[in-house]
């Protein structure tokens, strides 16, 4: 079919910002801070409309792994996230939707560069639908409640009974490659709206917007250690959670939520 | 179903599969087109073909992109030689356009296929299709549940009573109605079987995040 409508097959020229993004020394985010890794160890970022290699990403050992999940327990722990009234975390969540937005022409070009989609595609569908997504779910913040039930063999007015609904703690989340930022807001933001904390390990393959992501949270005024990211692991994904010392682990165990 | 608009159908049954150059959860990758309209519908879709050839991704007259790794690519054009091994015919595509290095296969529809052959019952994760015949209802219901998976389907008719009834047969978590993909932060999304545990989005994607604390206090 190619043959009949003569498409030029090389990849256009990066913009001067991307060219920025691309060019960035390897990093991992944790506690809201850009460090090195342990072992100093990165893995290549193609772009699979050339074949070539355009970054380099930090790619994170264990004991990253367990600096970063160390850092979310006690971020969530000493209730700095958690604790905030509901209408709080929900605004931030809020001003990090618009921080998307503001960037969204750079968003949508380093995701066309990193996974393939046309910029159009991005554009249009994959930073809309992440902005649309955070905004809907902050609302959820301030609405997420238990319940009060009677109990049914106790006699009116001898007991008060409720269900109160917590947050489980810090959540761990594995991001396809498909829909890069999309699918990270996806999970990032119930986990945000429950009050939970988390560390967010972006596919190896496509890790540059969860990484740009990474510095509006910041900038949106997220508390310390309210996310962490930590780009390719060099281990499938499987042995993060093996990685995690019993000690580390609450006696309501936190529960890792895989990806969809 | 035999009632569809083909000229709607057809390029609504393309941008099922081809869109994300098939690297969708949900894509439509298993097409059963009703005997009378399936020559048709093969049409359609494979016309539409041409609007989702290829190009780099910043090439802003392009729909559809390269796969997103030489691993995918491989993956993907396996199945495609495994499907023409195994029998299957190709109405469309079937192969990679030249480039100097990029990961890109061309959207591709197989016909012909047998439900045990592998490009029907696993997930290739690119842009082909597998299409085959039904006569009705409850046979092309058995034949969509015959998988391991279950997340997205899609139904295309105007007979509304069909379409009830089928949404109510169809073991997927999520059932679109002429149209595909259209996945909105208010409403559950997840899969049956296989296909996943639980649902995100809505209220029970941020209660999937919470724990329940039953408190009883004696007065």
């Amino acid at each position: 079919m190619n043959e009949m409508t003569k498409i030029s097959m090389q990849q256009r020229e990066y913009s001067e910002g991307a060219k920025k993004a691309l060019a960035r020394a390897p990093a991992l985010f944790i506690n809201n801070e850009w460090v090195n890794s342990t072992h100093g160890a990165t893995l290549e970022v193609i772009d699979p409309s050339s074949g070539k290699e355009v970054s380099r990403l930090a790619d994170a050992s264990d004991a990253d792994v367990d600096r970063a999940v160390a850092a979310a327990r006690a971020a969530f722990d000493d209730g700095r996230w958690s604790d905030l009234p509901p209408i709080v975390r929900e605004t931030m969540m809020h001003k990090l939707a618009d921080l998307i937005g503001q960037h969204a022409d750079e968003f949508a070009e380093l995701e066309a560069i990193d996974n393939g989609k046309p910029k159009g595609m991005a554009a249009a569908i994959d930073i809309p639908g992440a902005i649309g997504m955070m905004h809907y779910t902050a609302g959820w913040a301030s609405k997420l409640g238990g319940e009060m039930i009677e109990p049914m063999s106790m006699p009116r007015g001898t007991v008060h009974s409720y269900v109160r609904r917590e947050p489980v703690g810090v959540a761990a989340l594995i991001v396809p490659w498909n829909f890069p930022l999309l699918m990270a807001v996806l999970k990032i933001s119930p986990a945000l709206a429950a009050g939970c904390t988390m560390v967010l390990k972006p596919a190896e393959q496509t890790s540059l917007t969860a990484l740009r992501l990474a510095d509006l949270v910041a900038e949106a005024g997220s508390p310390p250690a309210s996310s962490t990211s930590s780009p390719a692991m060099a281990t499938p994904p499987g042995t993060v959670w093996s990685s995690i010392p019993m000690s580390t682990r609450s006696p309501s165990p936190d529960r890792p939520r895989s990806a969809s | 179903m035999p009632d569809v608009d083909v000229a709607t159908a057809g390029p609504g049954a393309a941008g099922a599969i081809f869109f994300n150059a098939g690297q969708v959860c949900v894509a439509g990758s298993r097409l059963y087109a009703h005997s009378s309209i399936f020559d048709q519908v093969i049409e359609g879709i494979s016309g539409a073909a041409q609007f989702w050839a290829p190009r780099p991704s910043l090439d802003p007259e392009g729909h559809m992109g390269p796969l997103v790794s030489s691993e995918q690519f491989d993956r993907v054009m396996g199945y495609i030689d495994a499907g023409k091994k195994a029998g299957a015919s190709v109405a469309v595509g079937g192969d990679a356009p030249g480039s100097d290095g990029g990961y890109y296969v061309n959207p591709t529809v197989l016909v012909n296929v047998k439900p045990e052959m592998s490009v029907v019952q696993e997930e290739i994760f690119g842009p082909v299709v597998v299409a085959q015949r039904f006569d009705d209802l409850d046979e092309v219901a058995k034949s969509a549940n015959d998988s391991c998976f279950g997340l997205g389907a899609g139904i295309w008719t105007k007979d509304i009573s069909a379409m009830h009834k089928l949404a109510a047969k169809i073991k997927s978590g999520t059932v679109w109605g002429n149209c595909h993909g259209v996945i909105d932060p208010a409403l559950p999304f997840g899969g049956f079987k296989q296909s996943g545990l639980g649902r995100e989005q809505a209220r029970q994607g941020v209660e999937a995040y919470t724990e329940l604390k039953s408190v009883i206090i004696m007065l």
